[in-house]
């Protein structure tokens, strides 16, 4: 808040500057460096500045990742609030012009976390009161969420302008050339080695721990990015850290068939999430609806002429399917858990109201099992893969009409192992924003051998008039990342854009 | 706080900036409404990539309008593909005389700005000024994906924005088609047997005319190779003449091998993409409208594929590899199996209002509970007037006496409520029918009241109705008479109502538009169990149905 006030203010008298010095009128000194030594000087202020990394990732993050993993995917489709940007998306018409394609959401809180690493050492000298480990602690922090935003940056642009330092005055704007997808991830898995040896297990709290990146966020993240890498051994290892911790769990669904496990997962804190983006008790304020912020996007029940995006037929057909045998049968992820499937509406983040918002969960210990079932196919272990779906399968009530039993050995041909991995991820993370990097992870493995799962996730979601023009752009690996946004490629003339966009 | 002082700094701004502007600036006029070069200027100041393509302007001598004011798209070759398209030629761009010039640049403009969202499977909106179609696609080379004019050129640049329109900067010339679609067919070996068929039949002349009205120049075939007639049991033009032609006379428009061609010609130009986006197409055949019905299946574009009657007839599908042709006058496609027109006599359609996909796809209502679909709902077949009021499905239950046990309520009514619903029939074949709205009884209270009318593709039956009427109690030949019967086994219960909507003359075998128009009054509880066309011919009044759905032995 201080500092975002300091910031306005010299950002005004920074503009006014050069329009006032042929008037010599009024003479003023660069402010920044004078801001600087005020602020950085105590540890309450380097706890400020890591609470604002965090109440940045909640203002509008959710909506832009949730948009950003599902739109090109399968599982939603436009409804009556859709904008004609979103729209270009799904019919595959991207255009450098369009303003989803804009990083700049990402970069900003890249640069709040690239200041707190740059400074919070510096005051150290100042607060004798400010101890090493704490400041450790609060750079990892830092460096974890730099670490996920750019896992977000390379997933969806490929190569992108790696900036670690920090922009803290007008000087240090310079442009800077992309660097490549590898030396990106390169500067992740650094980033995520150095957090993880300095971040703390816990805070002392359970909704602390759920809402700030602790050791195991930092692990779940390793083996998230591991598995894009394709170092299926690391992957494991990082994903094994968190199982032995014995810290979390799945949500228990026992007693009989019932969604209500799902409730509390989404109603954050549960032994089952990892890392949850928490929405404060001012969501009202912030988001200017008295309804769940992610309203805009979703709607609620009848009132579809409020939501943006709606469930694919697709969904509930062959991703949920239905037991036609027994109908008191269900997945208890799917109807009412995910979705309404008779009128569409994504119901995974809605609430009645008086409760307060639910969390955006990031990760879950759901997600760590499924990510050492995916290291542990790559490693050949394919039984032992599957044990771990059928764990996820058993939880959730899963159908027999969804169920497989692919060879063990089958690891990456169709209707193998790796496929059933995919299939059970759709189901248990649907519209948790992770769709279209789960497809995509799995087509480009092994040189892109199975860019059919792409090829077929656009015959299904694009209209017909362009589904041909659809598939032979997703065949072209260049397409499967986002143009860097015009405004970008004008103001850094270094930047070169993806040759898919020309 | 924070807003004030927000708020002051950006007065304080203000405030500073029109002194620093007063200050020291000069004012300078701008006297051009944009600085945006047009077409030709834009090209003009590449010389480097595009000055063999201005010199072919210039020859033309259409500088000057694409200059001028106006919104074109124009496709620009570089220099590169302009230079292989005059060795091609064994011309150089001097020799060219000022037509050959305009007839290059008129194939690559367009009047209007087209950026690649217009881009699908097929034509561009609008004809060239060469008056042919561009077809767009996507391909992917060694290079990536690119989009492909015509198939003949790469885009290798754009959406270039200038001030009279839109540039996309492609790496080969377009070549008009030459050849009209009877000489393309002609060319292809593999399509004798095909083209001695449109010989006899004398549509070879009507396919290599080109009108000279653009709105009347464009016709699609779907030509059958020799393959696939071999398969069908027709290895030569002989054996397929002794099969179709039963008159001998295959020009005579009412022989069979006439027809046969006749539907393999489909009005207007019609690119795979622009096949799909509609259900049915109007043919050629001379005797009668016919239409052909298309469908995408996946990504199959299937011909035929029906379902009639309950029954699936499986159709044909386009081979998208030898489809897509551009002729002078139209398109030429490639049929993967042989097809003709289907016989359909005019047969009893029972039309259940709720045998529709999207409600069959809620299995946990369709035939078991109530489904109110909700506000903003968009159904394939059925579209009303007033998005507040969509249609319920009612299942009753045993207690409910009318077909399947279930039917649509429909909310109608002036001024409130629907003015109109719009139902998409079952194919109906060709013929003379009389429509009977079967409907349940039932009426809110006696203060509402609710009268409609029907119509069939606007055409208006003339007998309105009301959906709160009771059947009188009269016999069955008496109410014949009158235009009403009971519907539903054994005749005897006086809520299901088939009310004569009048006698409907169906010309084209297809899929047909039902309008409910309300005239008078305004209800909600109409409940349309099933509209029944029944031919003029046949007995009107039984079978009557059983609650099961299934009809009742006379």
């Amino acid at each position: 808040m201080l500092k975002k006030l300091i910031y306005n203010i010299i950002g005004v008298f920074a503009l006014t500057m050069p329009l006032l010095s042929c008037d010599k009128w009024l003479e003023l000194q660069p402010q920044d460096g004078i801001v600087q030594s005020r602020f950085w000087q105590n540890k309450e202020q380097v706890e400020a500045a890591v609470s604002g990394c965090y109440a940045s990732l909640i203002d509008g993050l959710p909506e832009k990742i949730f948009t950003m993993g599902e739109i090109r995917a399968d599982m939603i489709e436009a409804s009556f609030k859709i904008t004609n940007n979103e729209l270009d998306i799904i019919n595959s018409n991207i255009l450098p012009t369009n303003a989803l394609t804009d990083w700049r959401d990402f970069y900003r809180i890249i640069n709040y976390c690239n200041t707190v690493i740059a400074f919070a050492p510096s005051v150290l000298e100042r607060d004798k009161t400010y101890t090493d480990v704490a400041m450790k602690a609060h750079v990892a922090e830092a460096k974890a969420l730099r670490a996920w935003m750019y896992f977000y940056l390379v997933r969806l642009y490929s190569d992108v302008p790696l900036k670690i330092t920090a922009t803290s005055s007008d000087d240090e704007i310079i442009p800077i050339p992309k660097s490549t997808q590898a030396q990106v991830l390169e500067q992740i898995v650094k980033d995520l080695n150095e957090a993880e040896a300095d971040i703390p297990a816990t805070y002392g709290a359970k909704d602390k721990d759920h809402s700030r990146v602790t050791k195991y966020m930092v692990n779940t993240l390793q083996a998230d990015v591991y598995l894009w890498m394709d170092k299926a051994t690391e992957a494991l290892a990082a994903a094994n850290k968190v199982i032995a911790s014995a810290k979390f769990g799945l949500v228990a669904n026992t007693a009989a068939r019932s969604n209500t496990w799902f409730y509390t997962v989404k109603a954050g804190n549960s032994n089952e999430g990892i890392f949850e983006l928490v929405h404060g008790s001012d969501y009202v304020l912030r988001f200017g609806v008295a309804n769940y912020p992610l309203y805009a996007i979703f709607g609620l029940g009848a009132s579809s002429s409020y939501r943006k995006f709606q469930a694919t037929g697709y969904l509930t057909e062959n991703v949920f399917a239905e037991d036609v045998i027994d109908p008191t049968n269900y997945d208890t992820r799917g109807d009412d858990a995910s979705l309404t499937t008779t009128t569409s509406v994504i119901r995974k983040y809605d609430r009645t109201s008086g409760d307060t918002p639910f969390s955006w969960i990031v990760y879950r210990y759901a997600e760590v099992l499924l990510i050492k079932a995916e290291a542990l196919a790559m490693l050949n272990r394919g039984q032992e893969a599957l044990d771990l779906i059928k764990l996820i399968r058993t939880r959730a009530w899963a159908i027999p009409q969804t169920e497989k039993s692919p060879d063990p050995a089958n690891i990456y041909n169709a209707d193998g192992v790796m496929d059933y991995i995919l299939d059970e991820r759709a189901r248990e993370f649907a519209f948790e924003g992770k769709r279209w990097f789960d497809v995509l992870r799995h087509a480009k493995r092994n040189n892109y051998k199975r860019i059919d799962l792409l090829v077929n996730v656009v015959a299904r979601s694009v209209p017909g008039d362009r589904q041909q023009s659809a598939i032979a752009k997703i065949k072209d690996p260049n397409s499967h990342y986002l143009p860097i946004y015009q405004y970008e490629i004008q103001t850094n003339k270094l930047l070169v854009q993806n040759p898919f966009y020309k | 706080m924070k807003k004030l002082i927000q708020s002051f700094s950006i007065l304080c701004l203000g405030l500073l900036m029109g002194l620093g502007i007063a200050g020291c600036a000069d004012i300078t006029i701008v006297e051009t409404t944009t600085s945006d070069a047009n077409l030709y200027s834009y090209l003009k100041k590449y010389p480097e990539k595009y000055s063999d393509f201005t010199t072919i302007i210039d020859k033309a001598g259409y500088d000057s309008f694409l200059d001028a004011y106006g919104a074109y798209t124009l496709f620009a070759p570089t220099n590169t593909a302009v230079k292989a398209y005059m060795t091609q030629l064994g011309k150089s761009i001097e020799q060219l005389s000022k037509d050959e010039a305009q007839g290059i640049i008129k194939i690559h403009v367009i009047r209007d700005t087209l950026t690649t969202r217009s881009f699908k499977d097929g034509k561009l909106p609008l004809v060239t000024m060469y008056e042919q179609y561009l077809l767009t696609g996507v391909t992917t080379g060694a290079e990536g994906a690119s989009y492909t004019i015509n198939r003949q050129a790469n885009v290798v640049e754009s959406n270039i924005k200038t001030g009279n329109g839109m540039l996309h900067i492609i790496d080969g010339v377009l070549k008009p088609a030459t050849k009209t679609l009877a000489q393309l067919i002609e060319a292809n070996p593999n399509y004798s047997i095909f083209t001695q068929a449109l010989k006899e039949t004398g549509y070879y002349d009507t396919l290599n005319t080109i009108n000279q009205n653009v709105n009347k120049r464009f016709m699609t075939v779907v030509a059958e190779s020799n393959d696939v007639l071999a398969k069908a049991g027709y290895s030569s033009y002989a054996a397929l003449k002794a099969r179709f032609s039963k008159t001998g006379k295959p020009a005579s428009m009412n022989d069979s091998l006439n027809i046969y061609i006749g539907y393999h010609i489909i009005t207007d130009a019609k690119y795979l993409g622009d096949i799909i986006s509609a259900s049915s197409h109007l043919t050629k055949v001379a005797t009668e409208p016919t239409v052909v019905s298309a469908k995408l299946d996946d990504q199959a574009v299937l011909l035929n594929d029906d379902v009639f009657n309950g029954v699936r007839e499986p159709g044909i599908e386009l081979i998208r590899s030898a489809s897509d042709n551009t002729a002078t006058n139209g398109v030429l496609h490639s049929a993967g199996g042989h097809y003709n027109v289907k016989l359909r006599l005019p047969i009893r359609i029972d039309w259940d209002v709720c045998d529709f996909p999207e409600l069959k796809k809620l299995t946990q209502y369709y035939g078991k509970k109530n489904y109110q679909f909700p506000v903003g709902t968009v159904l394939q077949d059925i579209t009303w007037a007033n998005a507040s009021f969509p249609p319920l499905y009612v299942y009753g239950g045993t207690a409910n006496n009318a077909a399947k046990r279930d039917y649509l309520q429909v909310p109608m009514g002036v001024p409130s409520r629907n003015l109109w619903l719009d139902m998409k029939t079952p194919i109906i074949p060709k013929g003379k029918y009389k429509v009977w709205m079967c409907y349940r009884r039932e009426r809110t209270s006696n203060s509402f009241t609710i009268t409609c009318t029907g119509a069939i593709d606007g055409e208006v039956l003339p007998r309105p109705f009301l959906f709160i009427d009771y059947v009188p109690s009269l016999s069955a030949g008496e109410l014949e008479s009158l235009g009403w019967k009971v519907y539903m086994s054994p005749g005897t219960d006086n809520t299901t109502a088939g009310r004569l909507l009048g006698t409907i003359d169906i010309k084209t075998t297809d899929r047909h538009v039902f309008r409910l128009t309300a005239i008078n009054g305004t209800h909600s509880l109409n409940d349309i169990d099933m509209i029944q066309f029944i031919p003029v011919d046949q007995n009107q009044l039984v079978p009557r149905h059983l609650p099961d759905g299934t009809l009742a032995p006379n």
